[in-house]
């Protein structure tokens, strides 16, 4: 065959590539899994509503100039994170207030409505913001390479591993450190003992699914510089942060990370060694591991999935 | 007998719509719409192909009643198996150079292994996490399609080459009317079986039903090998009479959401519910697009559609027809059993 040798420096920069990506995946896929922990809800239209956050940011970015071209300043960068981030707290917040809370004591018909976002979401988007790919967003301080030991490594990717690094020591700190993260661990452990002790754990949850949604939002505008945006971005979004869930055990954020990572690396090896199959591994080894190991390769509480 | 009085009036229903269902090539082609009137708004094959993929639809919805209606579990990767049938006719007469009607024996014994498989495996799990592993199920499913291009064309897909007298879309619309009243009463015959019965305690409380001494997970597999089967002769009825293609989309959450949505709109659980869904959604496709000079907001139909199928899970859980039906059995309590007068004074 004609791959070339993997080098040291080679194998660095795949590892930092994975690491990048993965986490993206960290901050799709969080959400997704202290929601379900929490509120033993499965947001099947979390993906979407990553992609509805990627696309305001992007329109936010655009007020500021062109970014396809690079005319969008870099801070402008910023605050596109920040409003897509916003766009998507408000539609989780929303969509918890309003679709989610009468359908709890109805789990079946919740997986039926968050399906059905799914269609809404992305025909929304289809509307407000045509079919077509939006093309790729460039950050002009982003922009460019540098080099590890003599390999090219894009700036951008840097820039991710350090912005998904500090969004996971936050939420460990949200989740670990503060009241309403006890609340929070305390309701994924046993969400009726919380409130038999007296603690509103209703409004614990808008916070979380608001919060959830807000930071897989967050990961959908810090894809855009290098897979732009486009109408299809939220059921990839889906599948990956299924899988990294699965890996990961739902309802541990430390889980989620290491899942994310996991797969971050995986998308990136796999190739190398078996291009025939890397396309059908991540979801083998999510059956795999929910068959074996439904709880999570990386939970260690021995909690059983139901 | 009032209630076998409405029995009787289902059946004449029936009767009656498949009875209308049956001259509409007559009624086009004696409309002049037949001979390619050009003054038609579109060809007169238009209208029946149409038909005909209601039809096709309705049976998979069918299929996908039996799980969510009759048996209470979601499967997000009910796709696959439409997927499945199709591609087993593809795959067996274009690239075997075999007969469609090997083609039928293939896609059954393909649909009845993967489903017991598929089946057997995932249902091993509850709820969300049966969800989630079907839907990886149908992903693997849509990779394989697009992956293994020298069997199935890749993106591209397979068209299949059809029979002769199969090329008619007057035979065609007849082909999949008759196909849609046998697994009509096939669906019909199984959910009114002990197993159906078995299936629907399920659904009501599942640790009852253990509780009982059913091997639930055994009946749950049972239910989705039936239902995979089905949904695998839609697959097929897909490729010979309507699209005559196979590609691999078919395999992606796209129809596993249609199928959904036109089941819950009718309604879970009963049987005309999900054919009514899937006359409705398929019909919508196409009226409503045409409003677009009403509004550009008609181009996004589905946008519409999905308002619609939140609105009916959240205010209308039992669909059209189970809500009618509510009503009526209502209204039939009331005349069996009024309401006791309230006492003079």
């Amino acid at each position: 065959m004609g791959t070339p040798q993997l080098t040291l420096p080679l194998f660095i920069t795949m590892i930092l590539n994975g690491l990048a990506i993965g986490m993206l995946y960290f901050l799709v896929a969080v959400g997704l899994s202290v929601i379900f922990g929490l509120m033993h809800v499965l947001n099947f239209a979390h993906g979407s509503m990553s992609m509805v956050g990627a696309y305001v940011g992007l329109t936010v970015l655009r007020l500021f100039g062109n970014p396809a071209v690079g005319t969008a300043p870099s801070w402008a960068f910023a605050i596109a994170i920040v409003a897509g981030g916003g766009a998507g707290f408000l539609l989780g917040w929303l969509t918890e207030r309003f679709l989610v809370r009468p359908l709890y004591k109805r789990p079946l018909f919740l997986v039926l409505l968050t399906l059905g976002l799914i269609l809404v979401l992305d025909e929304s988007v289809k509307i407000i913001w045509t079919a077509n790919p939006q093309g790729l967003v460039i950050v002009p301080a982003l922009a460019g390479t540098v080099s590890v030991l003599g390999q090219p490594f894009a700036i951008y990717r840097v820039f991710l591993i350090v912005f998904g690094l500090t969004m996971i020591v936050l939420t460990w700190w949200a989740v670990n450190r503060t009241r309403v993260g006890i609340i929070i661990r305390a309701g994924v452990q046993d969400s009726d003992m919380v409130q038999t002790l007296g603690i509103n754990v209703r409004q614990v949850f808008s916070l979380v699914f608001a919060m959830g949604v807000g930071l897989a939002a967050m990961g959908g505008i810090a894809t855009a510089p290098f897979n732009g945006v486009y109408p299809g971005m939220g059921g990839e979004f889906l599948l990956k942060a299924f899988i990294v869930v699965v890996i990961g055990g739902f309802g541990s954020t430390v889980g989620t990370a290491l899942g994310a990572t996991v797969l971050g690396l995986t998308e990136q090896f796999l190739p190398w060694f078996f291009p025939k199959f890397a396309a059908v591994a991540p979801m083998a080894v999510m059956v795999l591991v929910l068959l074996l190991r439904p709880e999570g390769l990386f939970s260690f509480s021995g909690r059983r999935a139901g | 007998m009032m209630l076998s009085r409405l029995k009787a009036d289902r059946w004449l229903l029936l009767a009656a719509s498949v009875l209308l269902l049956l001259p509409l090539p007559k009624l086009l082609a004696a409309n002049g719409l037949m001979a390619g009137d050009a003054t038609a708004l579109w060809p007169p094959t238009y209208y029946l192909q149409r038909g005909t993929e209601v039809f096709v639809y309705a049976v998979f919805a069918l299929s996908y009643d039996i799980l969510i209606g009759f048996t209470g579990i979601v499967s997000f990767g009910h796709s696959l198996f439409l997927a499945l049938g199709a591609y087993s006719v593809a795959i067996v007469v274009m690239k075997l150079h075999l007969s469609i009607w090997v083609s039928l024996v293939v896609a059954t014994l393909v649909s009845l292994t993967l489903s017991v498989a598929v089946g057997t495996l995932s249902l091993r799990l509850k709820g969300h996490y049966f969800a989630m592993i079907t839907l990886a199920f149908a992903e693997v499913g849509y990779v394989l399609a697009t992956k293994l291009s020298d069997w199935t064309g890749g993106q591209d897909g397979l068209s299949v080459r059809v029979p002769m007298w199969l090329v008619s879309r007057t035979n065609d619309y007849y082909v999949g009317l008759l196909f849609l009243m046998l697994m009509f009463l096939l669906v019909r015959r199984i959910t009114r079986s002990p197993l159906g019965r078995v299936l629907e305690a399920i659904r009501e409380n599942e640790n009852r039903a253990t509780a009982l001494g059913y091997n639930v997970t055994a009946y749950k597999v049972a239910a989705m090998t039936v239902s995979g089967v089905v949904a695998g002769f839609a697959g097929v009825a897909m490729t010979i009479i309507d699209t005559r293609f196979a590609i691999a989309s078919l395999a992606t959450t796209g129809p596993t959401i249609e199928v959904l949505l036109m089941t819950v709109l009718g309604g879970a659980g009963t049987l005309i519910g999900p054919m009514i869904g899937a006359a409705v959604v398929r019909l919508l496709a196409y009226v409503l697009p045409g409003l677009t000079d009403i509004s550009p907001l008609f181009q996004r139909w589905q946008f519409l559609l999905g308002l619609i199928y939140i609105l009916t899970v959240l205010f209308l859980p039992f669909g059209i027809v189970g809500t009618y039906r509510a009503r009526v059995s209502k209204a039939l309590e009331r005349v069996v059993h009024p309401p006791a007068r309230k006492a003079a004074g």
